[in-house]
């Protein structure tokens, strides 16, 4: 493993990084709370879309809330951290963009949607939500000569990240609104955990170099026993923010990390890869937990068996 | 309801002692895969298979003209959940790793032909690479009743950041989503680029002399059993185009 190399990607580090960083409590709503927020949320998205999402059928389970909308329309509620999430029932190919429309143009649609949705307003006075990235989802075709149409944009993401007191919260997008062609809302999804306003400790930063070292440790011993030639990319440097984990994941508290996302070439093979090691001496979250194994029911295939 | 497979490889350690592959193990595989088992079985659908690690074989999914055993494993089910390596080769073939050689140590896609008599409606490879957006017509074989191919134009990453993509996508599935969006969604979560892409074929009407019927392709149209609609069986005899759908960012 070329680690100099990889060291470099890493430490090509641009943020500005604050003196010092507030170790946060995290805000813990009851489920009839994170229900109340939903039936706002589908209040302004039902207006957003011009349909009827005051009606629909709830279901609450342990670790969700499913609601069921008119119209094929349904959302749901992740307990664990509130996230949301709420799709339209367009169908997937349905309400296509009659042409091309450039990233800027996209953009503004998406930023102006999620002004319309009134998220902006739900923040914190230490938080705030910017624009990240735009996604486009596209379809093509061709036929059996090999001829093939220009390809049709479907849906465009605008996805949105949270800050708090500055500093980013990495992981999934904090907010993402799906548009269809008409410029109709037709999924918005989110993941934002706000801090209750406690602050349980005001920490210093690790310095950049050594969250590259921590990566480029773990990536050594992850590819330990591989023997020959693996190129490992960073396209996007390391990242520095607070972490929030997957939507069903509770979690207690806010705390930084750095972050970097690693694209590995081998001969035959590909991989990616998505790893956070702590920007603090202390450890405060569960970062890169083992992974589950199969489930143990299973029978071997080679004693002729099968598992039901 | 449906009849569902499930193939999943955590540890590569004997392909890399074999000096197969250099591809380091993978960690979140059974976090995904059990979410979709768990999922689907929880909503009533039938699990047919579940293999793990050297019990993933290549002539699982090899077709039986071929010297495979698929009409015993993915062509007995409707929709086949597999993650592994992966990559294409250069005329548009997918390309699998496993950790066993049975008989092979990686699939090609040329010797795939799905759904022919039998019953594989979807695949679903969490892998890398698998589809090259370049030539995706290099998966038109595969497709001999195979309603949709969902797989990766480009890296799909293994982290703690996507260990839910499969209960996701089973959930999707199984609350009335198309199967196309039920894949796009479900493994994505709009920070990381998993570039996912859903491959499917369609007769006459759907090319529509180029000027494409989307509403009318599996993309829009097929649901997993027992939650809407799914279209019937197109066999290659009336194949007149292949349609890909992808996310890029």
């Amino acid at each position: 493993m070329d680690s100099n190399k990889l060291m470099d990607a890493l430490g090509s580090f641009q943020q500005e990084l604050p003196s010092e960083i507030n170790i946060l409590e995290l805000r813990r709503s009851s489920v009839d709370d994170q229900q109340r927020r939903l039936r706002k949320l589908l209040k302004v998205s039902g207006d957003a879309c011009e349909r009827d999402f005051d009606r629909g059928q709830w279901q609450t389970f342990d670790d969700h809330t499913l609601v069921r909308l008119p119209q094929g329309a349904h959302a749901v509620l992740f307990h664990a951290s509130g996230a949301v999430k709420l799709t339209s029932g367009l169908g997937e190919m349905e309400s296509l963009f009659k042409e091309p429309e450039p990233k800027k143009q996209l953009v503004d649609r998406a930023e102006a949607l999620l002004k319309t949705l009134g998220l902006h307003e739900q923040l914190g006075r230490r938080e705030m939500l910017t624009f990240e990235r735009l996604w486009q989802i596209k379809a093509c075709a061709a036929d059996r000569s090999g001829k093939t149409i220009e390809p049709v944009l479907c849906r465009a993401v605008g996805a949105f990240r949270h800050h708090v007191e500055g500093i980013p919260v990495l992981g999934p997008a904090s907010v993402a609104v799906q548009l269809a062609g008409s410029g109709e809302l037709d999924m918005i999804s989110i993941l934002m955990r706000s801090p209750e306003g406690e602050t349980l400790e005001r920490v210093k930063a690790l310095h950049p170099e050594r969250g590259a070292r921590g990566i480029v440790q773990q990536l050594a011993e992850q590819f330990a026993d591989s023997r020959g030639e693996i190129q490992f990319d960073c396209r996007d440097g390391m990242r520095f923010g607070y972490l929030s984990l997957p939507k069903r994941k509770t979690q207690r508290l806010l705390a930084p990390v750095y972050m970097a996302t690693i694209d590995v070439t081998h001969d035959k093979e590909r991989q990616g890869l998505v790893l956070a090691v702590r920007a603090t001496e202390k450890s405060y979250l569960p970062l890169n937990p083992p992974g589950h194994e199969s489930p143990p029911s299973i029978s071997s295939k080679t004693a002729g068996q099968r598992c039901c | 309801m449906a009849r569902f497979g499930v193939e999943g490889i955590r540890y590569f350690n004997h392909a890399r002692a074999a000096g197969v592959s250099t591809a380091s193990d993978l960690t979140y595989t059974f976090n995904r895969a059990n979410g979709f088992d768990s999922k689907l079985r929880g909503a009533g659908h039938q699990r047919a298979f579940y293999w793990a690690n050297t019990d993933c074989w290549e002539t699982d999914i090899r077709d039986t003209d071929r010297g495979g055993s698929d009409r015993s494993w993915v062509d007995d089910v409707d929709l086949f959940w597999i993650e592994t390596h992966g990559n294409h080769e250069g005329d548009g073939q997918a390309r699998m790793l496993y950790d066993t050689p049975q008989t092979g140590w990686r699939t090609y896609s040329d010797q795939w032909q799905l759904g022919e008599n039998w019953n594989a409606e979807w695949v679903m490879a969490y892998s890398c690479k698998t589809v090259d957006r370049n030539n995706v017509v290099g998966l038109w074989n595969i497709f001999a009743g195979l309603h949709i191919y969902c797989g990766a134009w480009d890296n799909m990453y293994d982290a703690w950041t996507t260990d839910e993509c499969g209960e996701d996508v089973a959930h999707n599935l199984v609350h009335g989503d198309t199967v196309s969006h039920a894949w796009h969604d479900g493994v994505s979560d709009w920070a990381v680029d998993n570039h996912p892409i859903t491959v499917c074929v369609g007769n006459a009407a759907t090319w529509n002399n180029g000027n494409i019927r989307w509403d009318l392709s599996y993309l829009n149209r097929d649901h997993l059993w027992g939650h809407g609609n799914v279209e019937p069986d197109l066999p290659p005899s009336q194949q007149a185009c292949i349609l890909w759908r992808w996310s890029e960012g």
